[in-house]
């Protein structure tokens, strides 16, 4: 199953991931109707893009009095507005904090992976944020290979 | 609202302590679109030509565009514009970051400020309610310190705009500081701010920005996205250094002024302080501005030494200002005064190039070291970064230099020593190596600048076309062109280095689905010419002097490079350029120009 | 004659060379031929056009400050008290 994962040291903090998850889900441009902020810290000099992980023992499921939130087929945590009755228990019981709270909707959100192909990951510019499954999270290694390739490797020694 | 717009501007007077909102004015929005165009456009109504820059008639108007807080690509920018205190034409800034965005959020397109208020005070904003309140506590206090006490005083989310101590003190290039590294920086715009006795705006909004075709919409911008991201400029280059990139390249073509441009424009140690020195030595990470796939931003550190200090940049135009310019070669020195710009908002061009004037001065005789306080030769980082420091804190010969490179010059009787026009100082390419751009600094409306039409494109860095940069045939037409689409660009509220990797197309694109238009390409690039009509129309009846440049690059030759025994080639070009734009000789807009324009 | 890189081609990798001193070759292409033997042929594909005709578009070459588009393009003849200038296409501003 694909999992959000984040890289902090290659977000930019532009917030194209607010635009386009705010865009995906109801056409309009808003970040705070967005499922995932980005967090600046200026003295520190990072962003940092923070959105539901979709756990596997989701809090907010099992508090839900009214069974509003369930898995879906892509792993996702998501909400059935029909049955919600916006008494915002997930909200509390979420440890992470990923479950907001619109008083322009007037209803609690969450990410709910895009249907599978979360716009976030695919439309980040700095590829900060990407959708992939947990267990081939290679990249760190491959890049430490990837240099000996290009020291050692064919073309390099042409 | 449907279109890009949340048809709603505030008006605020600051003498009766009032905030009213009224419907944004939809004709003047289809005509000059947004930013740029549309607060010149307000402004030029509501304002005498005439007026005192510092006194209470100068209206000040913040203006998002139609895409600014869109997903379209680097679309997070508003304009600042008033009469410049610095050189009397038209002033119009932009600036990136996160509060142009914001204030849409919030439900407004603009703000306009009038007259004069009594004591300090800074407009507060969020969503709905709106306020001055009391600044008295925030007077005196830099950026960093403003942003902070105001975020502690309104929330987090807030968004701040603010000005410094020089904004307070009659610097006359004080910027208006926004998200404390982002700056509406030239021709003073933060002065006018400190006149009104107006120290910040700050902003948090809730809303949303809608457009006219959603779909068609985010399909134009990410397809945008993926052209800037393929293109070795706005997706590798730009991201990896940097625009100080450019040091090295403008320098080899003999480009980089040295020593205020008195010596020539090569720099013998312009890889000292070049974007990839910068990369290897300084950079903690690069930064981008909201909706911004490019990154320019800088984050650095200088960790240890004489100048130790942290903050964001230099770009291109403040590394060579306080570097080639002033003959410095010590980029950490060049990264300190750049810092001190952005914690005491002034505009670093302008700083670099006055205190190399100042240094030229010094070296002729002409400005007695009993004024400076210490010897002031080219070269000297140390005296560089102190003047820096008594313009930010408005001590000493600061307050000579926080007038300018002309009017100090003109006290010490060598005006023509100012490397400005329209008293507004020269940025960092050399019009004598490059000749268009020499034309654009001729010509632009706020005075001597590169980003009003940036040549610099075509006749270095061939994009997107190559000519080169030492003929002067087709550049009045190249120029024209470069001045509409840059006009349209900032008035669209993107970023203009977006026009790095895209065009007029993905551009035209872009707005005709955000506010739902079916004009044409063409029919959109000419609100770029109108705002550029108008400008100019509000600079002849301003009195703003005439186009031209300064008697060096007109008169001296260059001693050394590939451009050398050149000078620019201005009146053969400028006169192409006047009947390219449809103007008289004299360079007035004819009735004809104006008619086709809408703007008679 | 003395080449100089900037930018990525001074720091990837391949060429990670700031400035090199060598025999002028009769051209520019003798020139970019010759590098390409030395980086290998990511340099190769930087430097030329894909069919090897004409210089990379991707590639900014200057013979002392020069764009050679303005000289004698590809074919632009080289001597010894030459610098050669390497940019990849960068912007700023």
């Amino acid at each position: 199953m694909k999992q959000l994962m984040i890289k902090p040291e290659k977000c930019t903090g532009c917030r194209t991931c607010e635009l386009v998850c705010s865009f995906g889900h109801y056409e309009q441009f808003n970040p705070r109707m967005s499922n995932v902020t980005v967090m600046e810290y200026d003295a520190a000099s990072i962003a940092i893009p923070v959105m539901c992980l979709q756990c596997e023992e989701a809090c907010c499921m099992k508090v839900c009095p009214v069974k509003a939130i369930t898995q879906d087929e892509n792993g996702a945590m998501v909400m059935n507005y029909e049955r919600c009755i916006g008494c915002k228990m997930c909200m509390n019981a979420c440890p992470l904090g990923n479950i907001s709270y619109s008083p322009r909707l007037r209803k609690v959100f969450k990410c709910d992976l895009c249907g599978g192909d979360p716009k976030c990951a695919k439309y980040c510019p700095g590829g900060a944020i990407t959708f992939v499954e947990p267990d081939e999270m290679t990249d760190r290694k491959k890049l430490v290979a990837d240099k000996f390739k290009d020291v050692f490797g064919e073309e390099a020694a042409q | 609202m449907n279109n890009g717009y949340t048809g709603v501007i505030l008006r605020v007077d600051l003498k009766k302590g009032t905030v009213a909102k009224e419907p944004l004015n939809w004709k003047n929005a289809e005509d000059f679109v947004g930013a740029r165009g549309l607060g010149t456009k307000y402004y030029c109504d509501e304002c005498d030509p005439n007026c005192d820059p510092l006194g209470p008639d100068n209206k000040l108007i913040f203006m998002t565009g139609p895409l600014t807080g869109t997903v379209a690509p680097s679309a997070g920018r508003y304009d600042v514009v008033a009469k410049s205190p610095l050189t009397g034409a038209i002033g119009a800034a932009n600036s990136g970051g996160h509060f142009g965005p914001e204030l849409k959020y919030a439900g407004y397109d603009g703000i306009i400020f009038e007259n004069v208020a009594d004591h300090p005070v800074y407009l507060y904003i969020n969503d709905d309610k709106v306020e001055l309140r009391d600044a008295s506590h925030l007077w005196g206090k830099d950026v960093y310190e403003t942003t902070d006490l105001l975020n502690a005083e309104c929330g987090e989310s807030f968004r701040v705009a603010c000005i410094a101590p020089t904004g307070e003190n009659g610097c006359l290039f004080a910027g208006v500081m926004n998200d404390k590294h982002r700056a509406a920086g030239r021709g003073g715009m933060g002065t006018v701010m400190g006149v009104k006795k107006l120290k910040a705006v700050v902003v948090k909004g809730t809303g949303s920005v809608r457009v006219a075709r959603p779909k068609e919409f985010f399909q134009d911008c990410m397809d945008a996205r993926a052209t800037l991201k393929a293109h070795p400029v706005t997706g590798a280059g730009l991201s990896a250094y940097g625009t100080q990139i450019l040091v090295n390249i403008i320098n080899a073509s003999g480009a980089m002024p040295k020593n205020n441009g008195r010596d020539g424009s090569v720099f013998a140690d312009a890889d000292d302080i070049s974007g990839e020195t910068l990369t290897a030595k300084y950079l903690l990470r690069n930064k981008g501005c909201f909706g911004c796939s490019i990154g320019c931003g800088r984050v650095t550190d200088i960790k240890e030494g004489p100048f130790k200090s942290k903050g964001e940049g230099p770009e291109y135009e403040a590394g060579w200002s306080f570097g080639a310019d002033c003959g410095v070669n010590d980029l950490a020195a060049v990264c300190d005064a750049n810092f001190l710009c952005n914690q005491y908002g002034i505009d670093p061009i302008t700083m670099g190039a006055t205190i190399a004037c100042a240094m030229e001065l010094y070296e002729m005789g002409a400005l007695p070291e009993s004024d400076v306080g210490f010897p002031l030769r080219f070269g000297d980082a140390a005296a560089m970064v102190k003047c820096t420091e008594l313009t930010c804190k408005g001590e000493g010969f600061g307050k000579i230099l926080g007038l300018g490179s002309y009017r100090m010059a003109e006290k010490y009787g060598h005006p023509e020593l100012s490397m400005s026009v329209k008293k507004q100082e020269m940025p960092a390419y050399d019009g004598r190596a490059i000749q268009g751009i020499g034309l654009e600094y001729a010509t632009s409306n706020r005075g001597g600048c590169h980003v009003r039409g940036y040549v610099i494109s075509p006749e270095v860095l061939g994009i997107p076309v190559k000519t080169d940069p030492l003929v002067t045939e087709g550049k009045a037409g190249l120029l024209k062109t470069f001045q509409d689409l840059t006009a349209l660009v900032d008035s669209t509220g993107m970023c203009l280095f977006t026009t790095f990797g895209i065009g007029l197309p993905e551009i035209a694109a872009a707005y005709r689905d955000a506010v739902g238009t079916d004009e044409s390409d063409e029919d959109i690039l000419l609100k770029g010419e109108r705002v550029w009509n108008l400008e100019k129309q509000f600079n002849i009846a301003a009195g703003v002097e005439k186009d031209t440049l300064p008697p060096r690059l007109l008169r001296e030759e260059l001693p050394e490079g590939p451009a050398q025994g050149k000078v620019n080639q201005l009146q053969t070009m400028l006169a192409e350029y006047y009947q390219v734009r449809g103007w008289t000789a004299e360079g007035i807009p004819t009735p004809e120009k104006l008619q086709a324009l809408k703007l008679s | 004659m003395t080449v100089r890189f900037f930018a990525y081609l001074r720091d990837r990798e391949y060429a990670n060379c700031k400035e090199l001193e060598t025999a002028a070759p009769a051209t520019v292409r003798a020139l970019g031929e010759e590098l390409s033997q030395r980086f290998g042929k990511r340099f190769r594909g930087e430097f030329f056009s894909p069919d090897g005709a004409e210089l990379g578009e991707r590639v900014i070459v200057m013979v002392n400050g020069r764009r050679v588009e303005f000289l004698s393009g590809i074919d632009t003849p080289l001597k010894e008290s030459d610098t050669v200038q390497i940019f990849p296409v960068v912007a700023g501003g």
